[in-house]
């Protein structure tokens, strides 16, 4: 390296903004340079006065490297206002346009890089615009580098980080960064200002001298300096650029040719692919989660919306991937965060077999989880659903080191007819007797639940092989977390897992809260027709069937039924449909119908009520099972009204009632917008300690049948 | 209660569904009727007081009766009205009326023979689970703790019963009834404990036909107090799902209820249900409807050029809802058959004879005339107060008609002290400009510059007072990018100065077309702010999101949008030009929150104001002017 000082050479005439950029950048980091280097700035005459009261300016201070600044007595262009820096300069050279920002260590880093070999000529860094130094397109966008709001300082620490270092040798340097070695410059002098008048093809011209000379050119991988392009000489850019390439074939006939196979084969390629790879690369440091799921992330059910509002809510914390089964066997889909880059979605494809699983135990289901276990670290599993991956799974988890975690969303555990809907219209209860499974599951095997897989070999043998197999792996989950006290009283009518595993986690609302009004609207209640919402999928699992005979009984009568949502089924004329809705807007939909009561008469056992929440979030009470989820929610809060859905006269007895008594709408109106609701979000750090392992017992633990006494200790004297 | 004196004669319970109607009822009276009562009334066999209360507030508040000086019962006393309680006996000062549906329970009353319970034990309105204590044998001992403990469960909110052989005297908040299969069945317990072998050994035939009833067994062992039966398969107990004994507290044994309420059922499934299910077919004659199409009847004067948008929209979402729609000039005689339309709605029209003819032939024939009041109309109040209000000729003529709409909740607030009812109907874009914005959004133009639109309104409408500041921004941003336009919207004589002749001002003085909408880069909305209210129509939100352009808002009008337009998107400081400067500087600087904010734009508009939800607001305006309700 010679000894004289780096001389920066800035040749400026326009563009106020960039300038600005360009030599902050060049202070700011020039405290940690090590370097020493002197700064040159040539104003050639810029037509702005603002730019050459900068340049005053900037000189003026008190700076850790000494600044020059010349002012051309003409325009000379830009090849003359460079040679006129050279001229200056004694010792190794960085001609550096002014649309440019430098980075952390640039400096350092590119003379490093030149004296790698003793032939260098030329190190130039990577950089958002600069031909063969162009970064590639994923980390232009991942870093916004094309647009007015470029995340400069963020992309440097990620290329000088991800980078490999392979500092790839090209034909020529790109001239709005050059890092130029005084051997090279005393080798082929000045740039041809001569030919190449005001600029485009010099730096061409000059490695091109310098290579014949037998020295070479790099690219430095592990700087990035940002250039934002065009921007130098304004308009005159295009007819600049086509009189440089036509001299440089002139001058060089193998050139373009040579620069084609160049870009054809890319020198820089393994270096932008490591790049590449790095954004989605996870950062070993955050904690590893993989979701077990029935249906691809972003389906419409509430499971995917309640995973993908936890997700969200964690995602600060932790990286997820989520497993769930496809045609072809499973799809491992990552979500891994990047600070101030997008998430990594990837979805990778495990093997698995020819159709959906529905076997009990499914070797293939369990070998796929395997392979996603041994293909990437994860601190913990979190099961949601194994529809679709058979009980193999539980097999595979009690090897599994870190915790696992199962959320009963449903009941697939406890019977595969997972509705609990006893051939698919009455609620079981999970019965005693097995000949009541065995009419059902018949059923069920000639035309399953929509949503659930056809087996074929349902019958009471299978239910029976299917708990036993689940019994026998009820310890390879650590926690089993239920959204209410009643899905965990359904889980214990089969299985009894260890009291201190058992865990009540109430759902959080997938909507966002804050929008019921602080009263309820007293004219909507006694002012307007009674009107109650049906929401939710239309079919018969959630109580279409009822909600048609409603519509039909109320007829001709200022009653209201309205449906909002898919419908699979046939509807009455008389519901008035309003059709699939974007659920964020539930609320104002409610309210601009002008609804007062949200009805889900299905005989489903809810394992919490998505759709409940969404109803109070929209100051709504809600007339819903008196057993299940729906039942426990509306008691303990006293926010609805409970039915049995297998009578429909009771149903609508109810509802005439409320009709004549709207003073009894108004009293649960004003309990429901006394409910402290919570999001997923406010419930996440629960789940966030058991990834981490936590042991402890929440208060919401579920009081198991064997520890009944204990927690009820205290007893108040009668 | 606020304005009234409640008394209750020691002793006697009133519950709060009672006390309620009773606040009620007596605004409902005339000045004379200085109070109105509550008698004491027997409960049904297995009812409770609350439940009783319940189903006698069922009764129409019409159904009550003059009384004389003295009840035996609650009254509500207006302010000031003498009273005095002698005997259980409350005797006042001036004419009162007893009300048939409210009551009022005397819980040491003797609770007389024991009979099946009624129908009427069970809650009108189910929601607290229902627990009966059931013995078949006499044991006063007992007994006395089953009432304590009912007493106790009914004040938490658990449905407590006694079905018991012989009952024991005292403080009864229930009326006990007869244990056997006609009580139970009556009363559809959630849960029944059993308080002695007898009921044990009955109570799965009693409760046979509902699947769901749990039990649990009152036990005298000492090392219980309360214990959970395990239901697990192969180890359940038939439907016993707990142990109790005597020692267990009431608050326990209320979350118990609860908790074994929410469970399994305990009897298997039949296939009765199902068979019944699959008979269930839906009715196809879709003719029906289309029938009788209602009419109704638009009476226009000179309604502002906003007003006269939200009509053409309203129109045609009436029109697509199966409504016909015959427009009148007010000048016009309205024909005889027009003037019994379903609904008639007056647009722009000022109170006159011919008007208030009308309206009184129509609501002598029950029939609702509604009066549109335009956001124009209202202004700051001038008793210091800056809550909205509008001019004494047009509360004159809202109380004429006694129902009103209009695009804003301000005119509620304007007149909620006028004994008028009112319904907030959004603007409506007609359904082929929406169509047609929505297309332009969807590939909007090549882009020359970056163009802010402002809609300032035409000649009559009011100006925001923050309008200036707004400019004043605006202006800002033109000195400091060359690259912005503005485009204003409306009469090029309210633009205001900072913005004249300025050649990258654009003036359009009619309504923009879809394609010049959708080549905005961001609308920046300036509604009406008056007493913190948004005083405005929403018309211009809602074009330019349907446009795909997000818009840039005062922070007050923030709730227009639902809460979801972004932070990025409001101007706290919405009355100082810095305020305006800054934000639109910031969003105009950032592709990516314009991108996000186009999206959530479109989503909103086409979700809140697209045709389905605008149907539904049709709906609702027929059923709210039709519905008889009370004020």
């Amino acid at each position: 390296m010679s000894a004289a000082l780096v001389t920066v050479i800035v040749p400026v005439y326009r563009g106020i903004y960039d300038l600005t950029r360009c030599l902050e950048s060049v202070a700011l980091h020039a405290r940690r340079t090590e370097l020493a280097f002197e700064l040159v700035l040539i104003d050639d005459r810029s037509p702005e006065p603002a730019v050459r009261m900068y340049l005053e300016e900037f000189a003026s201070r008190d700076l850790p490297f000494p600044v020059t600044l010349l002012h051309n007595p003409e325009n000379l262009g830009f090849v003359g206002t460079v040679n006129r820096g050279l001229r200056r300069a004694s010792g190794d050279v960085v001609i550096l346009n002014a649309d440019t920002a430098v980075t952390d260590g640039w400096l350092d880093r590119l003379a490093a890089a030149a004296y790698e070999a003793p032939d260098v000529a030329t190190v130039t860094p990577v950089t958002s615009h600069g031909s063969i130094c162009t970064l590639p397109r994923s980390v232009i966008d991942a870093f916004a580098l094309a647009g007015p709001n470029p995340q400069i300082d963020e992309c440097a620490e990620f290329v000088t980080k991800t980078s490999l270092r392979l500092l790839p040798e090209v034909i020529t340097g790109v001239g709005f960064c050059m890092y130029t070695t005084r051997q090279a410059l005393d080798s082929c002098g000045l740039l041809d200002e001569e030919t190449f008048g005001r600029g485009y093809g010099e730096e061409v011209d000059f490695c091109l001298r310098a290579t014949r000379l037998g020295l070479r050119h790099l690219v430095d991988d592990s700087t990035f300096v940002y250039h934002r392009g065009g921007g130098s000489f304004g308009d005159e850019q295009n007819e600049g650029l086509a009189r440089g390439s036509r001299l440089l074939d002139e001058r060089y006939p193998y050139f373009r040719p040579t620069n084609t196979r160049e870009r054809a084969q890319d020198p820089s390629r393994v270096s932008f692919a490591a790049l590449e790879l790095g954004l989605r690369e996870r950062d070993p440091d955050r904690p590893h989660v993989l979701h077990m799921m029935h249906s691809a992330p972003g389906d419409t059910g509430g499971t995917e919306k309640f995973l993908d509002a936890l997700m969200h809510a964690l995602g600060h914390e932790f990286d997820f991937s989520v497993i769930f089964p496809v045609q072809s066997g499973f799809a491992l889909q990552t979500y891994w965060h990047r600070p101030d880059a997008p998430t990594v979605v990837e979805e990778f494809l495990l093997p698995g077999g020819p159709r959906r699983v529905t076997r009990i135990d499914d070797e293939l289901a369990g070998a796929a989880l395997q392979m996603a276990l041994d293909l990437f670290h994860f601190d913990a599993v979190h099961i949601h659903n194994l529809i679709g991956h058979s009980l193999a799974p539980l097999d595979v988890l009690a090897g599994f080191d870190g915790p696992v975690l199962c959320s009963v969303h449903d009941l697939f555990l406890a019977c595969p007819n997972f509705s609990l809907l006893y051939r698919k219209v009455e609620p079981c209860g999970i019965p005693e007797d097995l000949s009541s499974c065995d009419r059902c599951l018949e059923t069920i095997a000639e035309a399953p639940m929509p949503g659930s897989p056809m087996i074929r070999n349902l019958s009471r043998e299978y239910l029976n092989e299917f708990r036993s197999t689940a019994t026998a792996r009820i310890d390879s989950v650590d926690h089993w977390v239920f959204a209410s006290q009643s899905v965990a009283d359904y889980f214990m009518r089969v299985y009894e897992p260890h009291a201190s595993r058992m865990e009540i986690i109430e759902h959080g609302s997938v909507i966002r809260l804050g929008r019921r009004a602080p009263e309820p609207d007293r004219a909507l209640i006694y002012d307007e027709p009674l009107r109650l919402a049906f929401v939710g999928l239309g079919w018969a699992k959630k109580g279409l069937d009822v909600v048609n005979e409603l519509a039909e009984a109320f007829r001709d009568t200022t009653v209201e039924i309205h449906h909002f949502g898919d419908l699979k089924q046939a509807a009455s004329p008389e519901l008035h449909t309003h059709g699939a809705y974007d659920n964020e807007f539930l609320p104002e939909l409610l309210q601009r119908a002008g609804i007062q009561i949200v009805l889900l008469p299905g005989a489903y056992a809810e394992t919490f009520g998505i759709v409940m929440s969404e109803a109070l979030a929209s100051g709504l009470p809600v007339i819903g099972a008196r057993y299940g989820a729906l039942g426990e929610r509306i008691r303990a809060h006293g926010v609805g009204w409970t039915i049995d859905p297998m009578d429909p006269s009771g149903i609508r007895d109810l509802i005439e009632r409320l009709d004549r008594s709207r003073d009894e709408v108004m009293r649960t109106s004003r309990r429901v917008l006394e409910v402290k609701l919570e999001t997923v979000a406010d419930t996440a750090h629960r789940y966030a300690s058991l990834y981490h392992g936590a042991e402890s017992r929440s208060p919401d633990a579920v009081v198991p049948t064997d520890a009944v006494n204990s927690s009820f200790a205290g007893v108040e004297n009668a | 209660m606020t304005n009234g004196r409640l008394v209750v004669p020691e002793g006697l319970v009133i519950d709060e569904v009672a006390r309620e109607r009773l606040i009620r009822q007596l605004e409902r009276q005339p000045a004379e009727v200085k109070g109105v009562a509550a008698e004491v009334g027997a409960l049904p066999p297995g009812a409770s007081y609350r439940v009783h209360a319940e189903w006698r507030s069922l009764e129409p508040l019409s159904a009550h009766i003059a009384a004389s000086a003295a009840v035996r019962g609650a009254v509500l006393l207006r302010p000031k009205v003498r009273f005095e309680v002698s005997d259980g006996l409350v005797g006042v000062d001036g004419a009162i009326v007893i009300d048939r549906g409210a009551h009022v329970h005397d819980p040491w009353a003797p609770v007389g023979p024991l009979l099946d319970a009624s129908n009427r034990g069970r809650p009108p309105f189910p929601r607290r689970p229902v627990v009966v204590f059931a013995a078949t044998e006499i044991d006063p001992a007992g007994a006395d703790w089953a009432r304590r403990m009912v007493n106790r469960l009914v004040r938490r909110e658990v449905e407590g019963r006694l079905a018991l052989a012989a009952v024991a005297e005292g403080f009864h908040l229930t009326r006990p009834c007869l244990s056997g299969a006609a009580s139970i069945r009556a009363l559809a317990p959630d849960v029944i404990v059993t308080l002695d072998a007898g009921a044990a050994e009955q109570a799965a035939d009693w409760c046979r036909t509902d699947r769901s009833t749990v039990l649990i067994e009152l036990v005298d062992e000492p090392a219980i107090v309360q214990e959970l039966v395990s239901w697990q398969v192969d180890h359940a107990r038939g439907r016993v799902r707990a142990q109790i004994s005597r020692r267990v507290g009431a608050p326990s044994l209320a979350r118990l209820v609860h908790r074994l309420s929410a469970g399994p059922h305990p009897a298997p499934p039949t296939d009765q249900a199902v068979e019944a299910g699959s008979a269930r077919a839906v009715r196809e004659n879709w003719g029906s409807r289309v029938a009788t199409r209602p009419l109704c009847v638009v009476v226009t004067g000179t309604p502002s050029r906003g007003a006269a948008a939200r009509l053409e929209g309203l129109v045609d979402h009436l029109e697509a809802s199966g409504v016909r729609v015959v427009n009148v000039p007010v000048e016009q005689t309205v024909p005889a058959g027009a003037r019994a339309a379903a609904l008639m709605v007056l647009v722009g029209v000022d109170g006159s004879a011919a008007v208030t003819e009308l309206i009184e032939e129509r609501a002598s024939q029950r029939r609702a005339t509604v009066l549109d009041v335009d956001p124009t109309a209202v202004s700051a109040s001038k008793d210091g107060s800056s809550a909205p209000s509008v001019s004494r000729v047009l509360a004159q003529l809202a109380v004429e008609c006694g129902y009103v709409v209009t695009p804003t909740a301000a005119v509620r607030t304007a007149l909620r002290d006028l004994q008028v009812r009112s319904l907030v109907v959004p603007a409506m874009l007609t359904r082929s400009r929406a169509a047609a914005l929505r297309n332009a959004g969807v590939a909007p133009g090549p882009r020359e510059a970056v163009v802010a639109g402002w809609c300032i309104g035409w000649a009559g409408e009011a100006l925001p007072d923050y309008l200036d500041a707004v400019a004043e921004g605006l202006a800002k941003i033109l000195a400091d990018r060359s690259d912005v336009r503005i485009d204003v919207v409306g009469d090029e004589d309210r633009i205001p100065m900072p913005l004249r002749r300025n050649d990258r001002v654009s003036v359009n003085a009619s309504s923009p077309e879809p394609e010049a909408i959708a080549g905005w880069a961001v609308h920046v909305w300036t509604p009406r702010i008056v007493g913190g209210e948004l005083v405005d129509d929403l018309g211009t939100l809602i074009e330019s999101s349907f446009a795909g352009v997000p818009s840039l808002l005062p922070l007050p009008a923030r709730r227009a949008m639902d809460g979801v337009a972004a932070k990025a998107f409001m101007v706290s400081r919405y009355d100082e030009p810095e305020g305006w400067a800054a934000a639109l500087s910031r969003l105009l600087g950032e592709d990516h929150t314009r991108a996000v904010g186009a999206h959530e734009a479109r989503r909103w508009s086409h979700t809140v104001h697209g045709s389905p939800a605008c149907r539904a607001s049709v709906n609702r305006l027929l059923g709210w002017a039709h519905h008889q309700g009370e004020l």
